[in-house]
């Protein structure tokens, strides 16, 4: 998978790892088993530092997208959580404020919500 | 003699001219989706404009080299050495500087190009990493490769060593295991150097960043046998002229060869594994290069970056180790003509002897000899100089001094002008020395007021 990572933006590069991580497992092109650069290797790879990669790492461990392992780095694993992250959970609720600010209904938000979700295919992994 | 050094120097020096613009003018040609250091899409090959600004650019390039190459020649009216190299090497700063404002103005007429067509993908503070590719395990050149010769290049310190003359056996040896660890270093950070992402196609990045991975590990492991080669050939034949200009001819040449070779085969993989490249989502990083040929971006950590095509490396200048780097670099370049500056005042400039009381001093530039009255063993005129080759130290056609060692294999100390004869030989405590003043009388003078000191004790 490529990773972008945007120094100019709001979100901090730890996040942005962890999201495009998650985006990619959703869309298949990081499937269960497959391997991710070492801390090291990809803090190195990508001029940052260790500790940004390795809250990345963390992040992505804790709500069960990867497993880390001392010999073989981390490893995308098919055992999710069935359930959303806080993160992500408060991106949706500023994201219900600002329709309801600017006047959505519920029904077009939901619909938006309904193209997103079939824009971006879920892979085998999540179903 | 004369004649003869200026060719060296002057074939020494021309070689960089069509390998510069021989490299640059084959940045017109499409890798990585880069055309003269800008980033197109896949429909821009075909592009009028675009053929256009590439054709025009390499007649360009042909026409400046074939006027530098031309206007080199009437470096050899000039009847002075030194004079000669201040020219020659004034001379190529330009034709280094020339081709790259010309790669330069053409860069930024395809940027504008760019601009107008809508071409442009970038966007700044970017940066894309393929973690596919960063996962791969790389094999690389193993250490024991780079062992070898630098263990070869210490051999005739160890054999010279053990001999007792071991001075110029431990410059050439500590100069060969320099060369060697300089090699083996650049291996090490070559594969500490970021992937070669062209496209969202991490296969093609694992491709391109392991061809340019291996070329460049073994450019380095074979120049480190070559550099070992060179230190075990000069030491053998220490004691003859001819085979010192053949084998750091050959030297020289075969490093140049190799390394062209390599970035040549190269560009050629890029160029193969990239021509269907561009058509879809494709990286492009113009906004961090300036003029197609500088590294700007703050938001690298790295110190050095690849080049964008081929092999070559270049620093990263928003870092502050890069700009020093960078102008340690141009200062280099543009402080080159001091260089022949600095012959010419060590070719004009005469040796001088001077006599006090109880010492006797030999004196050129910044090199000065004192000679105690009290140390002097025996004094000896001559009208010729034995045959003598230099170990270490200036060898001139009007200026000879260091250290050098005579047909009979006597290490002795000079200071003086071959064409002005007489000489004085004076044999110390402390070694043997060849002195003269430019002036004869004043060496004759000299020699008798050092004879007369001999002779009274």
């Amino acid at each position: 998978m490529l990773l972008r990572l945007d120094f100019s933006a709001d979100v901090p590069i730890y996040m942005q790892i962890r999201n495009q991580v998650v985006v990619a497992i959703a869309e298949g092109k990081l499937t269960a088993g497959e391997q991710l650069p070492t801390i090291r290797a990809l803090a190195t790879e990508a001029g940052i530092n260790m500790m940004t990669v390795s809250k990345a790492y963390q992040t992505l461990k804790t709500e069960g997208y990867i497993a880390t392992d001392r010999r073989s780095g981390a490893v995308v694993t098919g055992d999710v959580k069935r359930v959303l992250s806080e993160n992500a959970l408060e991106y949706l609720r500023v994201i219900v404020a600002e329709a309801k600010l600017s006047g959505m209904s519920k029904t077009d938000l939901l619909k938006l919500c309904e193209d997103c979700f079939e824009a971006s295919p879920v892979a085998t992994i999540l179903n | 003699m004369s004649i003869a050094f200026k060719l060296i120097l002057y074939f020494s020096l021309i070689i960089v001219v069509p390998i510069v613009f021989v490299m640059l003018s084959n940045e017109s040609k499409p890798k990585k989706n880069i055309i003269l250091g800008v980033t197109l899409p896949y429909q821009a090959r075909t592009d009028e404009a675009v053929l256009h600004i590439c054709a025009r650019f390499r007649r360009y390039m042909r026409n400046t080299a074939i006027i530098c190459i031309a206007s080199s020649l009437l470096l050899f009216l000039l009847p002075s050495l030194s004079l000669f190299l201040t020219l020659l090497l004034l001379w190529l700063e330009i034709v280094i500087i020339l081709p790259y404002l010309l790669y330069a103005r053409a860069n930024l007429a395809l940027s504008a190009l760019k601009r107008e067509r809508g071409w442009g993908t970038e966007s700044e503070g970017v940066l894309m990493v393929d973690t596919s590719s960063v996962a791969l395990k790389t094999r690389r050149i193993g250490h024991i490769w780079f062992a070898i010769p630098t263990i070869i290049s210490l051999v005739p310190a160890v054999i010279d060593l053990v001999r007792g003359e071991y001075l110029e056996a431990l410059i050439l040896s500590g100069s060969g295991v320099l060369i060697c660890g300089l090699f083996w270093g650049i291996h090490g950070i070559i594969y500490r150097q970021r992937a070669e992402i062209v496209e969202d196609d991490s296969a093609l990045t694992a491709v391109l960043t392991r061809v340019r991975r291996r070329n460049f590990g073994l450019m380095c492991c074979v120049g480190s046998y070559l550099s070992a080669a060179l230190v075990l050939s000069m030491w053998l034949f220490m004691e003859s002229n001819a085979a010192f200009i053949i084998t750091t001819g050959a030297y020289t040449l075969g490093i140049i060869a190799l390394a062209l070779w390599t970035e040549m085969r190269t560009r050629f993989v890029q160029q193969r594994l990239t021509a269907e490249s561009g058509k879809g989502t494709y990286i492009d990083e113009d906004s961090q290069w300036i003029f197609g040929l500088f590294y700007y971006n703050p938001n690298d950590r790295h110190f050095m970056k690849n080049d964008r095509v081929g092999l070559g490396t270049t620093v990263n200048l928003a870092k502050t180790s890069g700009k020093i780097l960078g102008g340690l670099c141009a200062l280099t370049v543009v402080a080159m003509p001091l260089l022949g500056l600095w012959m010419m005042s060590e070719e004009y400039s005469p040796p001088t002897l001077e006599v006090s009381e109880r010492l006797l001093v030999a004196t050129h530039g910044g090199t000065k000899y004192e000679l105690e009255l009290d140390d002097v063993v025996s004094a000896e005129l001559l009208d010729e100089l034995p045959n003598m080759n230099r170990v270490a130290g200036t060898g001139m056609e009007t200026v000879l001094k260091g250290r050098f060692r005579t047909a009979d294999g006597e290490n002795c100390r000079v200071c003086l002008d071959p064409t002005s004869a007489p000489f004085i030989r004076i044999e110390t405590s402390e070694g043997v020395y060849y002195i003269a003043d430019r002036d004869g009388a004043v060496t004759r003078e000299a020699f008798d007021f050092v004879n007369n000191a001999v002779n009274a004790e």
